[in-house]
């Protein structure tokens, strides 16, 4: 892990003519980071997430008419699909991360894979949420023993643990080494799960929770606006969350190295020298 | 029909959304005031 | 690799046979949770259209291996906890003991102990919810591939799950819900063993119990590795 990578900061945090609110930077030529996760990559991913979000709101609640036998409930699905989409690649990112992770030992990818981890259980969470308020109006009840709906509740709960993982009180390369692993099976776990629970549903008479629904038209841009809206809202979190979890683990280091050089001034004091 | 679902599930997720958002931002401020300027960013 | 995995189960075996936590605490656990079962469900009540079957019977295959489930996340959390009491794994790793063998000797271990806990819960589920028996075959098939199942995919996320402290609460949220299709297979097949159900192909969902072994002998192996480095 290279330190010499940090000497200069030119290229991420240049802040140019924007007035960026909360921005301590100087406007010397070389500007040190900003006291806060921001740049010039993640104010336009997040002014283009906003514009398309607020577009998706429009669209979705308000222009794109009503789906023919669902009436309203099917704008749930703008919702309920994009963020399938997300939790999904997600949760692959994080399988990518914790493979680089475990193969070369880059801190990098290791919390890109956590990062990305807590941001796919947070969508897997509205997945869930969305899903069970579209079934309602749909097909009358929150709940329902498909493949899809119960291997996404199992996932949630999975990554969860992948989440607590994270927090193990471990040494931290040991820590990240197992949620790596964790990251990686538990992805494939997924498969698994899905794919019995399927052939498990699929004894009883065909209860083909599929999309009915004819998406065509109108509804279908508005399912593609949400769709890269919310792809490009992943993005700015995952920047962000990842520069969190970066500031948290530089802290961390900061924290060690200056207990034990505490602890080393301490030793110098005493009496009688100490072989260190 | 059904805007009450239609309007809950809205809610959560944009909500969720900016409540999360906002918490990680403020994670940032916190953090980067803690730590030197040199050491905040990683750097490909 | 052999050798190890030898060594490694007999002296968790060995430590269990002087502490006796198994039999002492487990097993009671496990009875006590079907009887709760019970409680929870009354044996009044009964199955629609079918007056001589009570739904506890009917449900008894399911309320086995949740038992059996539960007990055995004891049973694996103490595994590691044994370890993490005196950072062990550190040790075993430098003496050489090759990961793969760590890893199959504890599952053989914890599987050794999870046998005597099916044996007395499966006794104790047929005096408890009176289940007949109609493929005995098929029954000693799933219960010895289900116990493959569950121990080798719980070694390895019980070893992911042991924290330095000994805290084995992170271990049923990481162990039970990769366990789900076993639960699913093993519930599935004892119900075609037990009550013959048509619609319920028992054997399909053994071999599927076959699979998830192989996979997570193969997984486990190969994870065991870069789980013990602890430097």
């Amino acid at each position: 892990m290279s330190r010499s990578e940090r000497s200069s900061d030119t290229d991420v945090d240049d802040t140019g003519g924007q007035a960026v609110p909360g921005d301590h930077a100087d406007d010397r030529p070389a500007t040190p980071p900003p006291a806060h996760t921001g740049s010039m990559a993640t104010r336009r991913l997040g002014v283009a997430a906003l514009v398309g979000l607020t577009a998706t709101l429009l669209f979705g609640l308000v222009i794109t008419g009503p789906e023919e036998t669902q009436r309203d409930a099917a704008r749930l699905l703008y919702i309920h699909l994009p963020t399938i989409a997300v939790t999904y690649l997600a949760f692959f990112l994080t399988l990518v991360g914790s493979v680089i992770y475990l193969r070369r030992g880059s801190a990098f990818w290791d919390l890109v894979a956590g990062a990305s981890g807590e941001i796919g259980v947070l969508f897997c969470g509205f997945v869930l949420a969305s899903g069970a308020l579209w079934g309602k109006p749909t097909w009358g009840v929150y709940w329902q023993w498909d493949p899809r709906l119960t291997s996404t509740a199992v996932l949630f709960v999975m990554y969860i643990g992948y989440l607590a993982v994270r927090r193990l009180e471990l040494p931290p390369d040991v820590r990240s080494r197992r949620a790596a692993i964790l990251g990686i099976v538990s992805f494939l776990n997924v498969f698994i799960v899905h794919y019995s629970v399927q052939w498990w549903r699929g004894l009883h008479q065909g209860q083909t929770i599929g999309l009915d629904t004819k998406i065509e038209g109108m509804m279908l841009f508005t399912l593609f606006l949400a769709l890269a809206s919310f792809l490009v809202l992943y993005a700015w979190l995952l920047i962000h969350r990842f520069r969190v979890a970066w500031l948290a683990r530089e802290h961390d280091d900061l924290g060690l190295a200056r207990a034990l050089a505490e602890r080393r001034a301490e030793s110098g004091r005493r009496v009688s020298p100490r072989v260190s | 029909m059904y805007w009450e679902f239609v309007i809950a599930g809205y809610a959560i997720v944009f909500g969720g959304v900016a409540l999360y958002a906002a918490n990680v931002l403020r994670q940032g401020r916190a953090l980067s005031k803690k730590v030197p300027p040199e050491r905040r960013r990683f750097l490909d | 690799m052999l050798r190890d995995t030898w060594l490694m189960a007999v002296k968790d075996l060995r430590i269990e046979l002087g502490s006796r936590v198994v039999t002492a605490q487990i097993l009671p656990f496990g009875l006590l949770v079907l009887i709760l079962f019970g409680l929870a469900i009354s044996p009044d009540l009964l199955v629609t259209g079918d007056a001589r079957r009570s739904v506890l019977e009917e449900i008894a295959p399911g309320l086995f291996w949740l038992a059996v489930l539960l007990s055995a996340l004891m049973a694996l959390a103490r595994a590691f906890a044994l370890e993490a009491d005196d950072g062990n794994l550190d040790a075993l790793r430098m003496a050489g003991i090759d990961p793969a063998g760590v890893f199959l000797g504890k599952a053989l271990a914890v599987a050794v102990q999870l046998v005597a806990i099916e044996a007395v819960l499966g006794f104790g589920a047929v005096v408890v919810f009176g289940v007949p028996l109609s493929d005995p075959l098929l029954l000693a098939v799933t219960l010895v591939l289900a116990t493959f199942s569950i121990t080798l995919a719980g070694t390895l996320y019980a070893a992911l799950a042991s924290g330095l402290r000994s805290r084995d609460t992170l271990v049923p949220l990481l162990v039970l819900p990769v366990l789900a299709p076993v639960l699913l297979g093993a519930t599935l097949a004892t119900r075609d063993a037990l009550f013959a159900d048509p619609a319920v192909p028992g054997w399909s969902w053994a071999m599927l119990l076959a699979v998830f072994s192989l996979l997570y002998l193969g997984v486990g192996m190969l994870a065991f590795g870069p789980l013990l480095e602890e430097t």
